[in-house]
């Protein structure tokens, strides 16, 4: 992955098109969305492979969020194409998405506060039909001992790291193939951001596909294998590894400045 | 001290029967957030249905009853799908006019079908009274309070102990998280609206028994409801359920130590108190992610 | 007074010397009664968006009161009227105040309850005849001064006369400054405030104004009906027939109660006769119907389904940006002029976050002074607070102006603008059923405007400023054309100019260009250099760095609800505390 932000976009373009067809899970080509009559992504072109986590960064206002709000059907696209496996994903709706193997973590609180813990977890399997509901259940709480602790409390009495814990444990009910999470580990201190970024490890290693959106940048990057650098709703640069920060195009996309 | 006990338990039980009337009301106000001023119109023609089940067919009021609460349920799902469907996302004036029109639609077909006199039943588990650490109340309010009792039972269970139940929770919570979830939140708005008005219905043949029907007796209800619903907070099972108990011990109390004339002045008083101090609710929920 | 407004006029006043059936006349003269009531209904709930449903009340209290004056004192309606209209005007005062704060709901819910507390007190109250009723004295039968006639024609002209001032009351509202300003605390109350309009003063005119007017009609009921209780007047379900006269009609118009009025009680005429007997109700089935699916499919009543066939002007075609005329220049260090706005150790504090911890900054005269910064770091908090939409919970802020230092603190959002403070908002506030024009009419100087002022039209001096701005911004195409029919980056232009109008000294931009596509960005760019070298400071926040450092002489960097790093733009973009900030630990 050569690290050279040459020129930004045609040289991500024709990056892409060569990742594209070897064995990506998720491709998503010139994608246009927004809100109202704005237009917040504006020709988002990248991949996600299985086994890999790929973060997307970059300052505020670059159009991070909305580009898994698209993935996921909450927001219409207005251009361009997304494909799961191959299949387009263009104006389905949430519900779809999730039982074709996606799942999502959006950013705030998408816990159900006035829910037990168990309660969040039950429904976390919502659409599976299957009777091991209960035994996967047990088994994640042995994995997450600090929920299994609270499991009969309402979701609002848990701490914003043991909320962020859960809403990240939800996942492993369904065993998806592509997670989408929405800044997992804003607003928490060290100790749990590393917990969470194990347990993501954990979904890489189970070969699902990640694809994580983050505020902090350095964090993100030290636990992924590939980035996106967003800026103003388009990809500015694309690389791997906690090196890129230093690079111009990317201090650039930052904090503005001659080219 | 002995009118005050006699007021204390009339309130009680005439509280938990306006905790069932108005239980739909918040019901839908919490889940799908529509405010829905005809509600006691349904309630209304579900004490008509039920009248002429057992008055026109001769049924029992219990065998009448699992039809009244089909029907109700019925009601309130064609009721969401073909109008509150279209003004889910208009703004608050034109779903207080649109309800507004439902209050106007239903009571007046009733006038028109039904004429505006008084019609009442008899029901002989209803007759005569019972006595409730010693204060005398009618058979049929008791019968009410207890199938108040069983409704908020069954809801809770259902709520509490079910998937659809909880899913129906959760859209009330954070339908985003929801939808997020898998949850066709649709369907659940479906449901809340068709268990809204089944429960109406519960109350309405129930009321029968000791209250006669007449297209206008939603006026008598409606601000009750409203005053049960905001008191106690929508969003909960167990917020109508607390605000109709207050609103009929404040009622009870205020008619039987204040005023008979007055009482209902002194239940919109603390209406308004309550809107201009806590317009949540005393068990009132933070709504929606 | 239209053309055509001026021949109904005639044709209503010519009409009892045509048409003699008794049946058509009286109904002619529910059409006014109820007309006025619903053009008053509309005063408050069509121009002013409080939306009560308890005006049954002053419906019943005109009656009463006019009636009580002349059956017990002997006092003639033609003054008893008057001092009815007053009463009721200090009543809905009196209510008013503490339920214009609550929401839509609620404040539709606790007039309701209202005027069900009001029937049941005086259903009891022996001294207006509680529920039996009062009868006016019939006795006195054909005296003009007791207002009581056995022929309706009397009765129509006065009815009439009526309905005509209700009429022009609302006419003349929608005609001058008052029916802007009422359309746009309607619309967007906060947005209103941003521009320094005082939204209770003039919701509480309204008030009063609609009760009076509300309170002829139930006098004048009363003396044509000549019998009155608890139930005829103030019955909770006439009040919701006001609403719903204006609304299915078309609230916030002059024609549209009026419409919605004559047409109810026209059809309620005509079913009766049809369907045999009023008291089946069949008309109020199909009023219940007519509402819902004018609620469902269109909006704004009759008059808006009417609009449909006869669409107004929309947005002009052309091209959608006029180029810039405004060089990109360099920004050369300024000396240092007078302080305009400080701001020190401010705290905002929500439960245990801290989402603001001790802000410090200054702006000077003539600055440019952007604020940067990672999601989180309190920046629109800060502006909230500045602006009064937030109340602070520690700090200080200072206007320095003229006349001397203005304490900010704790002062509602329509004083700090009136102080010349503008602001727009993040997500962007236009008023989308006001017209582009009618914008810029509303953003003129507020403070110091009388309700006498505010009932005239703008003066020429404003609508020359409109038009110059609009130039301007190159938005004098579009000029009545509504908002909502704009792009959003014809928007963002218009609460630009909007926010200009009145030459505020100091304008704070959250986010001005962001959303919008690179010709606008230019474009807002251009304009603030413009308005900069004209003499207006800026406070601006913007996540578009080449914007932001293009534009501002100084920067704020903040994190954590403090500033972190502060100087001018080329140091901030070498500075690696701020890039760190932004790429975390």
């Amino acid at each position: 992955m050569a690290a050279d932000g040459r020129g930004g976009d045609q040289a991500v373009s024709a990056r892409a098109a060569e990742a594209a067809p070897d064995g990506a899970l998720l491709v998503v080509r010139d994608l246009h969305a927004g809100y109202g009559g704005q237009e917040v992504l504006r020709g988002i072109t990248l991949c996600v492979r299985p086994g890999e986590v790929v973060c997307v960064i970059g300052p505020n206002g670059a159009g991070k969020s909305t580009l898994l709000k698209t993935i996921f059907g909450f927001l219409r696209a207005t251009r361009g194409a997304i494909t799961f496996d191959g299949v387009s994903l263009l104006g389905r709706r949430p519900p779809e998405i999730l039982r074709s193997g996606i799942t999502y973590v959006p950013q705030g609180i998408s816990t159900l506060p006035n829910l037990s813990v168990d309660d969040n977890l039950r429904l976390a399997a919502y659409v599976r039909r299957d009777r091991q509901v209960r035994d996967d259940i047990e088994r994640l709480l042995d994995a997450f001992p600090a929920l299994r602790a609270r499991r009969r409390l309402r979701a609002r009495t848990l701490s914003g790291g043991e909320r962020r814990i859960l809403e990240v444990a939800r996942v492993l009910l369904l065993d998806p193939r592509l997670v989408l999470l929405d800044e997992p580990t804003i607003g928490l201190s060290g100790a749990a951001v590393e917990f969470i970024y194990e347990k993501i490890g954990e979904f890489r290693r189970r070969g699902l596909a990640v694809l994580l959106v983050e505020q902090n940048a350095r964090t993100a990057l030290r636990h992924s294998q590939r980035a996106y650098v967003l800026e103003q709703g388009r990809v500015r640069f694309e690389g791997g590894g906690e090196e890129i920060l230093q690079h111009p195009e990317v201090r650039r996309a930052y904090l503005g400045g001659r080219a | 001290m002995n009118l005050l006990l006699t007021a204390v338990v009339q309130g009680l039980i005439m509280g938990l029967v306006y905790a069932l009337v108005s239980l739909g009301l918040g019901l839908i106000w919490g889940v799908v957030d529509v405010v829905n001023f005809a509600h006691a119109e349904y309630m209304m023609w579900a004490m008509y249905a039920t009248y002429f089940a057992v008055a026109g067919f001769h049924l029992d009021l219990l065998a009448a009853l699992p039809i009244v609460v089909a029907l109700g349920f019925l009601a309130g799902v064609c009721t969401y799908a073909v109008l509150i469907r279209r003004i889910m996302s208009a703004p608050a004036v034109t779903q207080i006019f649109t309800t507004f029109g439902l209050l106007f639609f239903l009571r007046y077909s009733a006038f028109a079908a039904f004429g505006p006199d008084f019609r009442g039943i008899t029901w002989p588990p209803a007759g005569g009274s019972v006595l409730i650490l010693g204060v005398p109340i009618g058979a049929a309010q008791v019968d009410a309070a207890l199938a108040a009792l069983i409704t908020f039972g069954l809801l809770h269970a259902f709520l509490q102990w079910t998937k659809t139940g909880k899913a129906l929770q959760a859209t009330a919570q954070n339908p985003a998280a929801a939808l997020a979830l898998g949850i066709e939140v649709e369907r659940m708005y479906m449901l809340a609206w068709g268990l809204s008005i089944a429960t109406a219905a519960v109350g309405g043949a129930f009321l029968l028994t000791f209250y006669q029907v007449s297209p206008t007796v939603g006026d008598a209800f409606l601000l009750l409801m409203f005053a049960s619903v905001v008191l106690g907070g929508f969003g909960s099972v167990l917020g109508p359920l607390l605000g109709g108990v207050v609103i009929g011990l404040v009622e009870s109390v205020a008619g039987n130590l204040v005023s008979p004339t007055f009482k209902l002045a002194l239940v919109f008083g603390a209406l308004l108190l309550v809107l201009f101090l806590r317009p949540g609710g005393l068990l009132g929920q933070e709504r929606r992610g | 007074m239209t053309a055509a407004g001026a021949a109904v006029a005639v044709l209503l006043a010519l009409l009892p010397l045509a048409v003699h059936n008794a049946y058509f006349i009286n109904g002619m003269i529910l059409v006014f009664i109820y007309g006025t009531a619903a053009e008053a209904w509309n005063l408050l709930g069509g121009y002013a968006g409080q939306l009560s449903f308890g005006h049954a009340v002053f419906f019943g209290l005109g009656a009463y009161t006019s009636t009580m004056l002349l059956a017990r004192a002997g006092i003639s309606p033609w003054l008893g009227i008057w001092a009815a209209a007053g009463l009721a005007a200090a009543v809905s005062l009196v209510v008013g105040l503490p339920t214009f704060r609550l929401r839509r709901h609620y404040f539709a819910l606790a007039t309701l309850a209202l005027a069900e507390l009001v029937r049941v007190l005086f259903l009891n109250w022996n001294l207006v005849g509680a529920a039996v009723g009062l009868y006016l004295p019939v006795r006195l039968m054909n005296q003009s001064w007791a207002m009581i006639w056995n022929t309706k024609t009397p009765y129509y002209y006065i009815a009439l006369v009526l309905f005509g001032a209700a009429c022009g009351a609302g006419a003349w509202v929608g005609r001058v400054r008052l029916g802007l300003y009422l359309r746009a605390i309607d619309e967007d109350e906060d947005a209103a405030a941003a521009l320094g309009i005082p939204a209770l003063r003039y919701k509480l005119l309204m008030m009063g104004a609609s009760a009076a007017l509300t309170a002829l009609a139930g006098s004048v009921f009363a003396q044509y009906v000549l019998y009155i209780d608890p139930s005829t007047v103030l019955d909770p379900l006439r009040s919701v027939l006001f609403a719903i006269m204006a609304l299915f009609g078309g609230r916030g118009t002059v024609a549209g109660p009026a419409i919605g009025a004559g047409f109810l009680i026209l059809l309620s005429q005509y079913l009766g006769g049809a369907l045999g007997g009023f008291g089946r109700g069949y008309d109020y089935v199909v009023y219940g119907l007519l509402i819902m699916w004018i609620a469902a499919y269109e909006r704004r009543g009759l008059l808006g389904l009417v609009r449909r066939l006869r669409p107004r002007p929309t947005a002009a075609p052309g091209p959608e940006v006029r180029p810039a005329t405004h060089g990109a220049d360099t920004r050369g260090p300024r000396p240092a002029p007078a302080l305009l706005l400080e701001v020190a150790g401010l705290a905002k504090r929500f439960g245990g976050l801290r989402a603001l911890d001790g802000v410090d900054l200054e702006v000077r005269r003539g600055e440019i002074v952007g604020i940067l910064g990672p999601n989180g770091a309190g920046k629109s908090t800060l502006f909230d607070c500045i602006t009064g939409y937030l109340p602070a919970s520690g700090g200080r802020i200072v206007l320095h102006r003229a006349g001397g230092p203005r304490l900010l603190a704790g002062r509602p959002p329509h004083w700090i603008a009136q102080q010349g403070l503008a602001r727009t908002f993040q997500l962007i506030r236009v008023f989308p059923g006001l017209t582009v024009l009618e914008h810029l009419l509303i953003g003129q100087e507020h403070r110091g405007e009388s309700i006498a002022a505010a009932l005239r039209p703008s003066p020429p001096a404003v609508r020359d400023r409109a038009e110059g701005l609009l130039r301007f911004v190159g938005l004098e195409a579009h000029r009545n054309a509504p908002a909502a029919a704009l792009s959003y980056g014809q928007q963002k232009l218009l609460a630009f100019a909007m926010a200009l109008v009145r030459h505020p000294p100091l304008m704070l931009l959250d986010e001005p260009v962001a959303g919008v596509n690179l010709t606008v960005v230019e474009r807002l760019k251009d304009y603030i250099l413009a308005q900069n070298d004209a003499g207006t400071t800026f406070l601006v926040i913007e996540h578009n760095m080449d914007a932001l450092m293009a534009l501002a002489d100084r920067l704020y960097f903040m994190a954590n609800g403090r500033v972190v790093v502060e100087g001018p733009p080329e140091a901030i973009q070498q500075s690696d505390e701020a890039l760190n900030l932004y790429y975390g630990r």
